[in-house]
């Protein structure tokens, strides 16, 4: 693979072993990526550890996006980060652990903003339901136990 | 618990912080963990003006008072003095448990009203306190507009890990020039509505020398702008008052890279306009701005990395000539 690699590319490779091929623009959006290739000690393949590859391949999408766009309308750019970035609990606890480690600054704004959104205005209960998503209906029911428990012990 | 509330707290802050000071508060029941989280949050935000709104049952912004006068009992509109104490009191609470138990502050933002020498003393003490403990982005707006109640103290400028100051309706207090400023880690300075000269501007520009961004708006007693010695600035915004505006301007500075002139309209156009200097400006952006044809030509011509070329209401401006390889996106408007 890496025999044909153009000039400026760079193999990104996640931490299950799927390779990425990336142009190194793209790439050094990612601080602890360019610090790594400013510094040389970089080889053609540059492992991501604690990054899986579907979760790298959103991370990718996210910065080739916004390196194309650098000189495009910023509002184009807004509606892209507001759709990438609604995703379900587990996968945006995972781009933003990633956006952290790899130091994305724009990745991780986007994803801290969307946070932010789910609290913006809402009530403690609605916040509540947001976050805890799925896991709602288990903790209802504990609920409702913990409830029967404590009128049998004011009774 | 949920996988958000497993992040780790220097990214829940950095979430926190797209938030404003209730939203925040709110979260801080959602469980102990984020309790925790809302009482270490970096970022002080302080508005008395917004105090003062709800309280005096400004309809927009508050809902329960209404309730209450509806009520009967409490048919009470708080005066400004005691909006001003319980604002002080809180403040004063507040930032005291900061100091105390070591908490970093990272942001403090304060608007305050100052009506008398003794909050000028108050504000003093508040000032001197986050600056001790190392404060990196100051933002502070004093109140009633003309108010030569408080010069800003030596204090302020003795702020060595401040990297950002915004300052809005400060007094500056003019003997400044014979002060040292110490703002050796200064990236960011905005300054709006103040009255200051060019010595004084000057004796600014040369204390800090990491300055990246700087934003002037309507800014009194400045009929020129010169920028000399600031090798690292990046992005500049001019706001000129019709009132009080510059008739030169010149600024060289190696790594310009965005620069936004805005005029109030038929005021005395610029008659220099120097920035022979700055080859690597990317956007600029001029509004409302009476520029001559020959003087915006000559000042285009000294781009040849202009990308972003923004025009808005420069009336002067018959025709457009424009030759660059790199432009990339053109308004007019």
């Amino acid at each position: 693979m890496s025999s044909s690699l153009e000039k400026n590319m760079l193999i990104l490779r996640s931490s299950d072993g799927e390779e990425f091929i990336v142009p190194e623009v793209v790439a050094v959006m990612s601080k602890a990526i360019k610090n790594m290739v400013e510094d040389e000690c970089a080889s053609n393949t540059i492992p991501v550890p604690n990054v899986d590859a579907n979760i790298l391949a959103m991370v990718i999408e996210f910065c080739k996006k916004h390196d194309e766009s650098e000189a495009e309308a910023a509002s184009d750019l807004k509606t892209f980060d507001s759709e990438f970035v609604n995703r379900g609990q587990e996968a945006l606890y995972d781009l933003i652990t990633a956006a952290n480690f790899r130091d994305v600054k724009e990745l991780l704004d986007a994803l801290c903003q969307n946070v932010a959104e789910m609290i913006k205005g809402k009530s403690v209960h609605h916040i509540r339901i947001q976050f805890l998503g799925y896991q709602l209906f288990e903790i209802l029911t504990s609920n409702f136990i913990w409830n029967i428990w404590c009128d049998r012990d004011f009774d | 618990m949920d996988r958000i509330s497993e992040l780790p707290d220097s990214i829940i802050h950095h979430m926190m912080s797209f938030l404003n000071g209730s939203d925040v508060a709110r979260t801080s029941v959602l469980s102990k963990r984020w309790h925790n989280l809302w009482a270490s949050f970096p970022i002080l935000n302080f508005d008395e003006l917004h105090l003062e709104q709800r309280l005096n049952g400004n309809p927009e912004s508050m809902c329960w008072t209404q309730e209450v006068f509806t009520d009967g009992f409490m048919k009470h509109i708080y005066d400004r003095e005691t909006t001003n104490s319980i604002f002080f009191n809180h403040v004063d609470r507040s930032l005291s448990r900061f100091i105390e138990n070591k908490i970093k502050i990272q942001k403090f933002k304060l608007v305050i009203r100052l009506v008398n020498s003794k909050s000028a003393l108050v504000l003093e003490k508040w000032l001197r306190m986050i600056i001790e403990s190392n404060v990196e982005e100051l933002d502070l707006w004093t109140y009633p507009e003309i108010c030569a109640i408080y010069n800003l103290t030596p204090t302020i400028f003795d702020a060595k890990s401040m990297k950002a100051l915004k300052l809005k309706d400060c007094n500056l207090g003019l003997p400044l020039c014979n002060e040292t400023i110490n703002f050796n880690s200064l990236q960011r300075l905005f300054l709006e509505t103040l009255q200051i000269d060019e010595k004084v501007l000057q004796h600014f520009f040369s204390s800090c020398p990491l300055i990246e961004e700087l934003v002037l708006i309507h800014c009194r007693g400045l009929n020129r702008f010169q920028v000399k010695c600031l090798h690292k600035l990046r992005k500049l915004t001019l706001v000129v008052k019709s009132r009080h505006p510059f008739d030169m301007v010149e600024i060289k500075a190696p790594s310009l890279e965005y620069f936004h002139y805005s005029n109030k309209k038929h005021s005395t156009y610029v008659k220099t306009f120097d920035m022979s200097r700055c080859q690597n400006l990317k956007h600029l952006s001029l509004c409302n701005t009476d520029i001559e044809e020959g003087l915006f030509h000559d000042l285009v011509s000294k781009f040849p990395l202009l990308e972003i070329l923004e025009l808005s209401c420069c009336d002067m401006l018959q025709s457009i000539k424009i030759s660059s390889n790199h432009l990339k996106r053109f308004t007019l408007q």
